[in-house]
């Protein structure tokens, strides 16, 4: 069992397979005595995390089929990376699940786990960031997500008038 | 747990609906503020790989939120999921395209396809630039970039270009400036690839620089510079070793006869030399300068009577050795193609404190030493002369290089740093002249010359080594070329054009036929309008589209990017495939 310790103080106890979700946490454990401090990540985020990493500890234990095996050595050994695609339909159902919370909550995530390293993590947070972006006007993504125009209005003419075909709703 | 989860979604979604639906701002910024996103955590690495995961339309609105988003998204569309061009209006000038992502058939107007009905929409592109062939048997080659508009008549290509024109293919090499032509011959030793040099400064104002394309050949079996540019450097570097060599003697006479009067040998520097330089790669022109000692050495023993000792005729043996040691196994560089880029690698960091380190060094002897120890000791002025003479050939395989780009039609006058390099090439001329002309006067011409070229060639090759290193990867990138093409699929781009699908299933009478970008894998049916779309690493073939999956993996790029069962069995559902039927095609 290892225990991490999330920034306001709270405890949680998982199973190794669990931990070793996060590759940073797999590299320090070797040497540390199984307390791992993480001062960045809230209790409310790790929570989440943990629940994420329990999922898929669960169904990676399964010993890797030679063809999905076979995808990630193609997937690892090309020079651009992409996000090794979940295989299992009912862990990625769990997943597209799972990333149903607003964006805030979204982005607290994808920021732990790519503290931690669980690059499934970020690329699963990523594409839906991604998904919630598309086909979408920068005025609307602007007010989804937050964002202050900080453009000018000559220079948001500008861009305008670059691709105006993107900005047209068709 | 899963109930905290969905009654989140739901208040973030009515937060959302409350703040579309109202333009108070106060209300607004309080319902933002439970969907309020830290942007300062956000690390820019994780925006970037978000904007690396939307098609052009989202591509260009995703840089237009705001400053941060459009900094961290400057890598050009060439990895963003493709368009399907789906057809063009050649009329009234539309080009149709099928966005994955929308699923959606959109139309771009672009006015230049109308201008120029004579050009065929080709079947490639590249970094978002459509490559238009001329009609029948014009070599002509036109570019297009739609999304902006900019297009480029390039030159008529050589006659031979075409010769295997089924399917012409083009990558791009990284950082680079070219766009690859037609292979004439698959790739053995003896192929060649021809290509395009295309100055980055396209993609900025094409029609400023419509005429500085040119065609070149590479030798794709060596990954060497054009061979012909490779040999008269060589040949020029021998002629002028032999000059060199003999204007010693000639000079040493020279002074001989004039006594100390002042009377000063001029061409120090060898002209020939220094052309020899802007033909060809620096790190083969230097060493074969060694054959200048052999020249003036014999010279010097018949002519001046100055005799050799045995330890000079092993150092002489082993400058030799040496010179030809560094000629075989020099740096396989490739020669800048615009002064911009030598630039570029002038002001690397290792380059500039270097340059630094040499000039104080410089300025230290001149100052300080020389009015102590310049009349007995040669090595003041020979370490001036040979640390400036490092700096010079940079200075003039630049300025060779404008020179060379200038007459081929590529204007390099504009640029600045031409002049910067031509005014540095003089001052170290200059300076080279005078100092090699105050150590001649002092010894003998086999010792000078020796030295002499002991220390500017070394400095010039260790120069070299600074200078190109980050540079001698490109002529891989060649042979990586050629063998993309061989591959005939791996396309890099976001476009590609429909026709391409109807040429092959033609010409290979196949059901399936497999398409991959940079991380999709388009498959066609057979339907020509049916498409799917599969990430790669996944792309896997539906057993029922297709009785025997070899035929279908023996697209040449398959058994990298379709991972193949050991039974030789796709094994895939349907979900792992994105099915699009596309629209029906507007011609």
């Amino acid at each position: 069992m290892i225990k991490l310790v999330s920034g306001d103080g709270a405890e949680f106890e998982v199973e190794e397979e669990v931990a070793f979700q996060s590759k940073i946490i797999k590299d320090i454990v070797a040497d540390a005595d199984d307390v791992i401090p993480l001062p960045t990540v809230s209790s409310k985020v790790l929570i989440q995390v943990i629940e994420y990493c329990r999922k898929h500890a669960a169904v990676n234990s399964f010993p890797l089929s030679p063809s999905s095996s076979a995808a990630a050595a193609a997937s690892s050994s090309s020079s651009i990376s992409y996000s090794k695609p979940v295989s299992d339909p009912a862990l990625r159902a769990w997943d597209n699940e799972f990333v149903k919370l607003n964006n805030s909550s979204l982005f607290d995530i994808v920021i732990a786990a790519n503290y931690l390293d669980i690059e499934e993590l970020v690329d699963l947070v990523l594409e839906t960031v991604a998904d919630r972006i598309k086909g979408k006007q920068a005025q609307e993504i602007r007010r989804q997500f937050n964002i202050e125009n900080d453009f000018t209005p000559e220079e948001e003419e500008a861009l305008r008038r670059e691709n105006s075909w993107a900005f047209q709703n068709n | 747990m899963g109930l905290r989860v969905s009654r989140d979604t739901k208040k973030s979604e009515m937060g959302l609906q409350v703040s579309r639906s109202t333009k108070k701002s106060a209300l607004r910024r309080s319902c933002s503020n439970l969907a309020a996103v830290n942007w300062d955590l956000i690390e820019d690495n994780l925006l970037e790989r978000i904007a690396k995961r939307s098609d052009v339309l989202d591509y260009i609105r995703f840089r237009s939120v705001c400053r941060k988003w459009r900094s961290i998204s400057i890598e050009p569309l060439g990895r963003l999921i493709p368009w399907l061009i789906t057809g063009c209006d050649r009329v009234d000038g539309r080009l149709f395209y099928f966005s994955f992502t929308d699923h959606k058939l959109h139309s771009i107007a672009v006015p230049a396809l109308k201008e120029n009905k004579s050009f065929e929409l080709g079947i490639v592109s590249c970094e978002g630039w459509l490559v238009l062939e001329g009609q029948h048997d014009s070599h002509a080659i036109f570019l297009l970039n739609p999304l902006t508009g900019a297009h480029i008549h390039l030159p008529e290509a050589p006659k031979d270009l075409f010769t295997r024109r089924t399917h012409p293919m083009n990558d791009t090499l990284p950082n680079s400036t070219y766009i690859a032509g037609e292979l004439g011959e698959l790739p053995d030793d003896d192929s060649f690839v021809y290509y395009i040099t295309m100055p980055k400064a396209y993609d900025r104002n094409p029609r400023r620089k419509r005429k500085s394309a040119s065609w070149k050949v590479v030798r794709a079996g060596k990954g060497r510079m054009g061979v012909s540019d490779n040999s008269k450097g060589f040949v020029l570097a021998l002629v002028s070793s032999a000059f060199i060599g003999s204007s010693f003697i000639l000079k040493k006479k020279g002074l001989k006869r004039a006594g100390k009067s002042g009377a000063r040998a001029a061409d120090a520097l060898d002209f020939r030399q220094l052309v020899a330089y802007v033909l060809a790669p620096a790190a083969l022109v230097t060493p074969l300068g060694a054959l200048s000692i052999i020249v003036s050495v014999v010279l010097a023993h018949f002519m001046l009577q100055e005799r050799l000792q045995a330890m000079g005729i092993l150092g002489c043996v082993s400058c030799i050795v040496g010179s030809v040691v560094i000629v075989i196994h020099g740096p396989q560089e490739q020669s800048p193609s615009s002064v911009e880029e030598i630039w570029k690698l002038a002001t690397q960091p290792a380059f500039l404190l270097y340059a630094a380190a040499t000039f104080s060094v410089v300025l230290a002897l001149v100052l300080h030493f020389e009015p102590l120890y310049g009349q007995t000791n040669i090595l003041i002025y020979l370490g001036i002369f040979s640390l400036i003479g490092s700096l010079t050939v940079v200075s003039i395989k630049a300025v060779g290089v404008a020179i060379s780009l200038t007459l081929e039609g590529i204007s390099q006058v504009t640029y600045y740093q031409t002049w910067l390099f031509v005014t540095i090439a003089l001052v170290c001329v200059i300076s080279q002249l005078n100092y090699l002309n105050k150590s001649f006067a002092m010894i003998n011409v086999t010792f000078l010359g020796t030295g002499h070229f002991q220390y500017t060639n070394c400095l010039a090759n260790l120069l070299c080594y600074v200078y190109y290193s980050h540079n001698s990867c490109k002529c891989n990138n060649v042979q990586r070329l050629v063998w993309a093409k061989y591959q005939q699929h791996s396309f890099r781009n976001m476009w590609f054009y429909y026709s391409y699908f109807w040429d092959y299933l033609i010409e290979h009478d196949q059901r399936i036929r497999c398409v991959s970008f940079n991380r999709f894998k388009i498959l066609d049916t057979g339907g020509l309008s049916q498409y799917h779309l599969a990430p790669q690493g996944n792309a896997r073939i539906l057993p029922a589209m297709i009785d025997d999956p070899t035929t279908a993996l023996g697209v040449p790029d398959s058994n990298q990017e379709i991972p193949a069962t050991s039974e030789g069995k796709a094994v895939a559902t349907e979900e792992d495939l994105q099915v699009f039927k596309l629209p029906l095609m507007p011609y």
